[in-house]
């Protein structure tokens, strides 16, 4: 069966609370876990530490990944997801304040499936967030990520 | 015979003896020998005058011929002997020859020898017999008298050749001579002294007639001059004017001679005359002439001794020929010790004499004029500059004949030219450092610009987050809890939301201009026909009827970074329709006007338009003209256009009037 959940990577709390309101706003009712910074989100993803339970802490189906992040910036999360076998084809949105070209170059190039800048306002957000439900809720098909079974579990 | 009585030929005999003494006599008195030569014996007999003038003694048996030769004179034998010969040979040839004796004294005796021959049957000469006359004392005298006519000849062709020559001279000169009687009181004149004085030449005349014809102040010099010559026994020469029948007034130069006879007393005087005339015109205008030259020169000579600089003159070998007051002073010499000197007799150091020598060479093989410059040493040890001309003088054949030159002391402008050399080294030196130290500055200033733009760009950045917080928060409270609020919180929150987008706007406006500034481009083609028509459907404000935007076609193709391009665009017709008087439609004109390799884009509008005091402003970042509350506005639009054209290699500007709409126009390379 496949996840439904919807991971975001955001050290800001209140760009977390904005965007946790948003997609409230658009009727996106899927489970959000969020990772206040890039080595959690590692964490989160590898299944390790208090995330190893993947009843608690399942694999998301996408991932809304900022760039700008402590300890571990969103493009090496992207490098290091885009390394594990299992997390290969996972939908990663990049969703960040940056409008460098230098910055959406890299994202594309390390596997982002899409670059979208944080809207500037409110109204906008929620508008984002019904444009990304209609997309990748609604008509894209995404590739089923599965659990990997590892050794030790 | 016998008929002939004893006494008969007795008286004959003696007669015949009488007379072969008287023969022997007079032949002896007149020198005359008488020979017989028998050729077969070859025996000659003689009498006693051959063995005299022989000094031989032929004797009754006679002696050979050749002890006759022995005596004659060399030069004369042989051609005694072939007339000897001849004679012998021919009948038709008489014997006859002067000739020399050697006498034993060392003198030479004349003879004149004739004979004839008695020959045999056979016409073979057997006998010859003649005389011997002495002709010395004939000889001598003919001598004497060739020597005479030849004297006489001599004295005669001395004569003629004098008298040619007198004639030569006379003629060649031009000379009129005369002659007066004083007996006749009548002159006789040559043809010449005729044609001098205007007077026929035949007829004589006296010397008062003769003078009649001088100039009437002339006459009273001319008889003085005579009378003084015959009082001294002198010659005279004067010269005076000859009032000419038909050639007017001649000046004559006459010389005149008194003739005395053997007691002293006058009988005569002779002299010749000679037109002068132009002679003394020319003389005059020598004279004219040299005395303008002598007053020319002086001229000169004042003038150039006036002047500081040097004036001179070489011949073509380099030798002085003229040096002015000014050289002299310099050379310390004066004029007559410098002409005809050398560089290297005047004192000149080799090279310096080398050099000029040189140039003076290269002057008359160029035939143009030589500028040069020196330094040189006074005599007085200081060093001064010196710029010379040294210029060819031509003669009339245009040859080279001289050098003239002038020298200037040029040492003041020299150290003014020096100082001003190194001042403006200095200058440059300060150019130099100054350049360096704005070069300095500006990396400065670049570095500093390029860490504020990131500056700027960063905190611009990094004011976006909290913006958005603040601006989320503001509608979380507006949506959430709007039931809770009264009128002035919704208010008070709407007040927060609108000044935070208006902040968001500015920030997005900051990070544009701030991207344009610092960003790396790559110029495309872009035809602008399909970029305008691509472009204008996204900005709903100029579709019609809100707007109306025209542009001619065909559009260009342009070299450009197509998002700026948007930027720009957007920004100016975005300006055209935002800033027009209420109830304008806006209408916007796109026009193209060709500059070679680059289009200049005008974008003109019936808005409000602008003062020219304000042109300079717009392009500003925050160079607002319109207060905020009339136009919303960043007053950052123009300062990206501006910023965006500029990175594109192009210049941005705007004409207008108030009240008149705008013209805002920008140069874009073509593609």
């Amino acid at each position: 069966m496949s996840s439904h959940t919807i991971l975001l990577v955001e050290d800001n709390e209140d760009d977390v609370f904005l965007m946790k309101r948003a997609l409230r706003a658009a009727g996106i009712e899927n489970p959000l876990q969020i990772a206040e910074d890039g080595q959690v989100a590692i964490d989160y993803l590898a299944g390790t530490g208090e995330h190893a339970d993947r009843l608690r802490s399942p694999l998301p189906m996408i991932v809304f990944l900022d760039l700008k992040l402590p300890y571990k910036s969103g493009h090496e999360v992207l490098e290091w997801i885009r390394q594990q076998p299992h997390l290969e084809t996972l939908i990663v949105i990049v969703l960040t304040s940056s409008n460098e070209t230098v910055d959406l170059d890299l994202a594309y190039k390390l596997g982002a499936n899409s670059f979208v800048v944080k809207p500037p306002t409110a109204t906008l957000l929620q508008k984002m967030t019904e444009s990304f439900k209609l997309w990748w809720l609604n008509h894209n098909r995404a590739n089923p990520i599965e659990p990997s079974i590892k050794a030790a579990d | 015979m016998s008929a002939l009585d004893d006494d008969q030929r007795r008286q004959i005999e003696a007669q015949l003896r009488d007379a072969t003494t008287r023969l022997e006599t007079i032949l002896g008195t007149a020198e005359i020998a008488t020979w017989t030569w028998d050729l077969v014996k070859d025996r000659v007999f003689a009498d006693k005058n051959l063995d005299r003038f022989f000094s031989v003694s032929a004797g009754p048996e006679g002696i050979p011929v050749k002890e006759f030769f022995k005596s004659i004179h060399p030069d004369d034998l042989p051609a005694m002997l072939e007339i000897l010969e001849r004679s012998m040979a021919s009948k038709h040839v008489r014997f006859e020859s002067d000739y020399r004796v050697v006498q034993p004294d060392g003198t030479a005796r004349w003879l004149n020898a004739r004979g004839g021959f008695q020959r045999d049957q056979n016409g073979r000469p057997v006998f010859m017999s003649g005389v011997l006359i002495d002709i010395t004392d004939r000889k001598k005298a003919e001598a004497e008298r060739d020597a005479l006519l030849e004297s006489e000849r001599a004295a005669r062709r001395q004569a003629d050749e004098l008298n040619a020559r007198l004639n030569f001279s006379l003629s060649s000169l031009e000379l009129g001579d005369w002659m007066w009687d004083v007996a006749t009181d009548l002159i006789s004149i040559s043809p010449r002294t005729a044609e001098i004085y205007g007077v026929p030449a035949d007829t004589g005349m006296t010397r008062e007639a003769m003078r009649s014809v001088l100039h009437e102040d002339d006459r009273d010099l001319a008889r003085t001059a005579a009378r003084q010559a015959v009082a001294n026994h002198t010659d005279y020469a004067i010269e005076y004017r000859v009032n000419h029948s038909t050639r007017g007034l001649r000046w004559v130069a006459a010389r005149g001679r008194p003739v005395f006879d053997a007691h002293g007393v006058i009988t005569g005087m002779m002299g010749v005359v000679q037109d002068i005339t132009e002679q003394r015109a020319q003389e005059q205008s020598v004279n004219d002439l040299s005395s303008k030259l002598r007053a020319q020169t002086e001229h000169f000579e004042t003038t150039l001794s006036n002047l500081n600089d040097f004036v001179y003159s070489f011949d073509r070998e380099g030798r002085v020929t003229y040096a002015n007051r000014s050289l002299l002073a310099l050379w310390q010499q004066t004029p007559t010790s410098v002409i005809g000197k050398s560089f290297h007799e005047l004192g000149y150091p080799d090279d310096l004499a080398t050099r000029h020598l040189s140039e003076i060479a290269q002057v008359i093989a160029t035939r143009k004029p030589y500028i040069g410059e020196t330094p040189y040493l006074r005599p007085d040890g200081s060093w001064v500059f010196f710029q010379y001309i040294f210029s060819p003088v031509f003669d009339e054949k245009g040859e080279v004949i001289a050098i003239a030159g002038t020298t200037r002391d040029t040492t003041q402008r020299k150290e003014t030219e020096i100082a001003l050399a190194a001042a403006r080294e200095e200058l440059q030196n300060h150019a130099r450092t100054l350049e360096a130290t704005v070069a300095e500055r500006t990396a400065r200033l670049q570095e500093t610009i390029g860490e504020l733009e990131a500056f700027s760009y960063s905190v611009s950045h990094d004011m976006r987050a909290p913006l958005r917080a603040m601006q989320g928060y503001a509608d979380a409270l507006i949506q959430d809890y709007a039931p809770q609020l009264d009128e002035d919180a919704q208010r008070h929150l709407t007040r927060i939301r609108k000044n935070s987008e208006r902040l968001e706007l500015l920030v997005r406006d900051i990070l544009t201009y701030s991207r344009v500034a610092k960003e790396d481009i790559k110029l495309t083609a872009i035809p602008l026909q399909a970029f305008l028509e691509n472009l204008l459907p996204q900005l709903p404000n100029l579709q019609p009827p809100l707007a109306h935007v025209h542009y001619p076609l065909p559009l260009p193709t342009l070299l450009a970074h197509e998002a700026y391009l948007s930027q720009i665009f957007s920004n100016l017709l975005g300006n055209a329709i935002k800033f027009v008087a209420p109830g304008t439609i806006p209408v916007i004109d796109i026009s193209i006007e060709d500059e070679g390799d680059f289009v200049k884009i005008r974008i003109k509008d019936n808005g409000l338009g602008i003062a020219p005091e304000h042109f300079s402003r717009i392009f500003n970042i925050f160079g607002r003209v319109y207060p905020d509350k009339k136009f919303e506005g960043t007053g950052i639009g123009l300062s990206i256009v501006k910023k965006a054209v500029q990175r594109m290699g192009g210049v941005v500007g705007v004409e207008s009037k108030l009240g008149e709409g705008s013209c805002f126009w920008f140069t874009v390379r073509k593609s």
